[in-house]
């Protein structure tokens, strides 16, 4: 009777400490954690993060609602040149990247491949068709590539400026949407972002 | 019952009645619902919500008062929902946005596609009460 009792209490114990610990499916050295990708990055004023996602999110909200991407069914866009006119390394291909990623997924724009993916496109054909290796029927023809109707093209400039401890950057954003046929400029739309840090203590 | 036995019952209680909300759920169509806040906010209030469809997606517009006479900062983002209450894309990222002090700040959004036909606008401020909305 005395061993069943004591056999319990252990038992009664040893499930309730093991309730308690909750152990999470991770192997860490504890140096290093998951964040969230999405929140605010003030780490430094240099270029960052949220200064990408909040243009992608601004710049593809504006041209969704564009007059001349509105007014016709699913039009045919490409992306052209974003040149980094700012004094520090940013890659301005991310950033169109995300803006067409966040268009593509509205399903009211098409995109054409742009002048980086075109060596890749051709490649592709003559693979299809000139190596002899695909069956006629089931190959995609060449001469058969659709041409964008719209470009997007952009720059984005930072004007930096320093007094103290204090540094001011500035960036502007620019993004503007062309009719490839008449060359007409139909939208353009900017963001500006303003970040100031302080390095003084007190 | 002892008297120093009632203390840490009170207590105990205390404790989980502040787990339990005492508000009741917001209005549908009212502001409250349509907007989660991450701790509720001393200054900053959302005063005006509307949404409308243009060129197929739901745009939305709120207006945020600051009713203290210092700056606040806020951070917001959306959350956009389809008609069976999915999440419609991915997370947006967090927006910080600096509010002077007595100002009406607009925010505007366009919803990612289509299948957007609801939304919830979420806001944080780090000058709040710190209590559960």
């Amino acid at each position: 009777m005395y061993n069943y009792s004591n056999a319990f209490k252990a038992t009664t114990i040893a499930l309730l400490l093991s309730g308690c610990a909750t152990q999470s499916p991770t192997l860490s050295s504890g140096n290093v954690e998951y964040g969230d990708s999405k929140a605010v990055e003030t780490l430094t004023n240099e270029f960052g993060s949220t200064d990408l996602q909040t243009i992608a999110e601004s710049m593809a909200g504006s041209l969704l609602q564009s007059a001349p991407l509105a007014a016709k069914q699913r039009p045919l866009v490409t992306v052209a040149d974003v040149k980094n006119r700012t004094s520090e390394y940013i890659d301005t291909k991310s950033i169109t990247d995300s803006i067409r990623a966040k268009i593509l997924k509205s399903g009211l724009v098409r995109f054409a491949v742009d002048t980086s993916a075109m060596q890749t496109q051709v490649e592709e054909l003559t693979r299809q068709n000139q190596t002899g290796l695909y069956k006629k029927s089931k190959s995609k023809k060449m001469g058969n590539m659709e041409g964008a109707d719209f470009r997007i093209e952009g720059s984005i400039t930072s004007i930096v400026k320093r007094a103290g401890d204090v540094k001011d950057v500035y960036y502007k954003f620019s993004l503007q949407l062309v009719d490839n046929e008449s060359g007409i400029m139909e939208w353009a739309d900017e963001k500006e972002i303003r970040k100031t840090s302080n390095k003084s203590m007190f | 019952m002892h008297p120093f036995k009632i203390v840490p019952l009170a207590i105990a209680l205390s404790l989980l009645s502040g787990c339990a909300s005492h508000k009741p759920p917001p209005r549908p169509g009212s502001i409250h619902a349509k907007v989660e806040q991450l701790s509720e906010m001393s200054y900053l209030q959302i005063t005006d919500l509307r949404a409308v469809k243009r060129n197929h997606l739901l745009t939305v517009q709120a207006e945020i008062n600051n009713t203290d006479s210092d700056n606040q900062q806020l951070y917001y983002r959306f959350k956009w929902l389809d008609a069976d209450g999915f999440t419609v894309g991915s997370e947006e990222t967090w927006k910080p946005v600096l509010v002077y002090a007595y100002q009406k700040q607009t925010l505007t959004a366009v919803a990612p596609s289509p299948q957007a036909t609801d939304f919830r606008l979420v806001v944080q401020s780090p000058d709040n009460t710190g209590d559960l909305p």
